[in-house]
């Protein structure tokens, strides 16, 4: 009896002493959770402050804009008052409608007039420029036919032509079908008689000045063909910057601003679109060392908006789902993105900065589900403000975002890619091909195991990695 | 003739944009200095003027306002407004396009046209009867 009673207390010290164990083992499990939870919320912490920054930045960055807006818009009108009254005195006087003075006089009355012409179109280039370059020029798009456009501008600079002597031409070699594209229609008009008038201002009498369309699956593309002095090779990318011609006395002959090309530039590309020049090729008529300049335009398929193209871009990717974050600066590419993923069965939201993108994807990292985190970040790299690589950078160093894929929208050419990537696990050049974007995109979800949640997992391993 | 008041608080604008439209048009022009002064000054136009160019930015009262109590007063609401401004950005012009008027026109104006750009906006054809305009290079 009292041997089964020792075994029995026995046994029940035994279970004294497990329990014990197995209550110090929980103990010290709960303890290392609350830790865990400890440092989770820290991070949380963090990371909330951290959109919270990013949120008052953003919030800095319009009051700033604001400033500008205003102080440019003041700028301009101070300007142009006094040159209105300027201009109409020396215009009035030039024309001899009020009498005529000597024959010197005169000649100064007009180079006096002339260059109140040339300082009005320098004002109302510079602001244009800035106007654009800051993003805040909005893109109107609408479906547009090139072959129409171009028809109106070879319109408008005929009277200029004439003048100069030169035989204006328009050829299109795109079926009618092709020849759509969502553009600007104005901005796009602007572009074409800049080039046409570069054109006409650099060729010798008598010569031809042709306008060549063509559009592919691939692109629509137009070319301004001269047969003038041409453009020596290490200057055909600088004549895109700003006053930067390529005699230094072009602006003072030829009347012009030096910022035409560099507006041109700018309008291409809130299209999505190229702009370069190169020498001619094959030209048929070359004549005496006149090679003459091709300056070439291209547009990415993705605009082309005939719907029978769509149906021939047959979608290579298979459908996606996830939410992804579209960056560009500009509204008119972030719609046609958009609708693109749409289509292709994603849910997105959109941005239009780079510091925008880092407060979005911190939000929606916060955010509890079940709202989805985002699978992807499509990033423009030519962003004002804050650019697309810095932009990537903050994304990789926060560990609520680090684990978000990005893939790179970039006009740059794809040789310059290695030095470019950094650590963005996809690359798309601009002008894109809707289907090569499809199938990135899919290809980068799809090698980072899945739509990537933000987990509270996921949080301390990027903790643990940082 | 055709009468057009202009009002523009800067003078120089004003004699400028009178001389132009007497010697590129021959048109009669009465000038106004605010937008009080241009009311009295249209009310006072017996007939009233045939259009009315007017600047945007004035002191005490800008064109805006001054359109807005044209449009209350029955005598003058019937006037053609057009703005003369060099509020050129595309804000302003949205705003403007809000108003009702008959159009706007920008400065620095070209002093040789302004009288066919006005004409142009209003729909008017008879706008170089007096003197042509020197036209810009086009040889045909």
């Amino acid at each position: 009896m009292s041997y089964s009673f020792s075994i029995f207390i026995g046994l029940f010290l035994l279970c004294i002493c497990l329990l014990g164990v197995l209550a110090l083992r929980l103990a010290r499990q709960v303890r290392q959770q609350q830790r865990d939870m400890d440092r989770l919320d820290e991070t949380l912490q963090r990371s909330r402050e951290d959109a919270e920054r990013q949120k008052d930045r953003l919030a800095e960055r319009s009051d700033l804009d604001h400033a500008k807006d205003e102080f440019i818009s003041t700028v301009s009108h101070e300007l142009r008052t006094p040159l209105t009254s300027i201009r109409g005195a020396l215009g009035l006087l030039s024309s001899g409608l009020l009498g005529k003075g000597d024959d010197r006089a005169q000649n100064l009355l007009r180079i006096a007039s002339a260059n109140t012409e040339r300082l009005i179109r320098l004002i109302n280039d510079i602001l244009d420029l800035e106007r654009m370059e800051s993003g805040r020029a909005p893109v109107n798009l609408r479906r547009c036919s090139l072959y129409d456009l171009a028809r109106e501008a070879v319109d408008t600079m005929n009277a200029l032509a004439d003048a100069a002597q030169i035989r204006l031409e328009l050829n299109s070699y795109a079926t009618h079908d092709l020849g759509y594209f969502d553009a600007d229609p104005d901005r796009i008009l602007q572009v074409l008689t800049n080039l046409l008038s570069n054109a006409i201002k650099f060729s010798p009498t008598n010569t031809t000045v042709s306008v060549e369309i063509d559009a592919s699956t691939e692109a629509l593309s137009l070319k301004v063909v001269d047969q003038g002095r041409g453009i020596p090779t290490d200057k055909l990318e600088s004549i895109f910057d700003r006053f930067q011609q390529v005699e230094s006395s072009d602006s003072s002959k030829k009347g012009g601003t030096g910022l035409g090309l560099a507006i041109c530039r700018s309008i291409i590309l809130q299209h999505g679109g190229l702009i370069w020049a190169q020498p001619n090729q094959g030209w048929p008529q070359q004549k005496q060392g006149n090679q003459g300049t091709t300056f070439c335009v291209q547009f990415p398929r993705a605009r082309v908006a005939e719907s029978t193209l769509h149906t021939m871009i047959a979608p290579a990717a298979e459908r996606g789902e996830g939410l992804i974050l579209v960056c560009d600066d500009d509204p008119g590419i972030r719609t046609v993105v958009s609708e693109q993923l749409r289509r292709y069965g994603y849910d997105v939201i959109e941005a239009g900065s780079g510091e925008e993108v880092i407060a979005l994807a911190h939000e929606q990292a916060m955010r509890n589900a079940p709202a989805p985190a985002i699978s992807a970040i499509l990033l423009d790299h030519y962003l004002p403000g804050l650019s697309g690589w810095e932009t990537l950078r903050q994304l990789k160093n926060s560990p609520a975002t680090a684990s978000i894929p990005v893939i790179v929208l970039s006009v740059s050419s794809p040789t310059e890619r290695p030095l470019l990537v950094g650590e963005a696990q996809g690359w798309v050049q601009k002008p894109y091909n809707e289907s090569l974007l499809m199938a990135e995109l899919a290809r980068v979800l799809k090698a980072n195991t899945g739509p990537v949640k933000v987990s509270k997992h996921n949080l301390r391993a990027s903790r643990l990695t940082a | 003739m055709r009468r057009i008041l202009i009002i523009d608080d800067e003078e120089d604008i004003r004699e400028v944009a009178a001389l132009s439209l007497q010697t590129t048009a021959g048109w009669e022009i009465v000038t106004a200095c605010n937008g009080a002064d241009g009311l009295r000054a249209a009310a006072d136009c017996k007939p009233v003027p045939d259009a009315i160019l007017m600047d945007v930015m004035m002191p005490d009262m800008d064109g805006p306002t001054t359109f807005r109590m044209m449009q209350q007063n029955p005598d003058l609401a019937g006037i053609p407004v057009l703005l003369l401004t060099a509020k050129v950005q595309g804000v302003d012009q949205r705003r403007f396009a809000g108003l009702g008027v008959s159009g706007v026109l920008f400065k620095p104006f070209n002093p040789l046209t302004l009288a066919a750009q006005v004409s142009e906006k209003l729909g008017w054809e008879d706008c170089t009867e007096d003197a042509a305009p020197v036209a810009q290079g086009r040889s045909t």
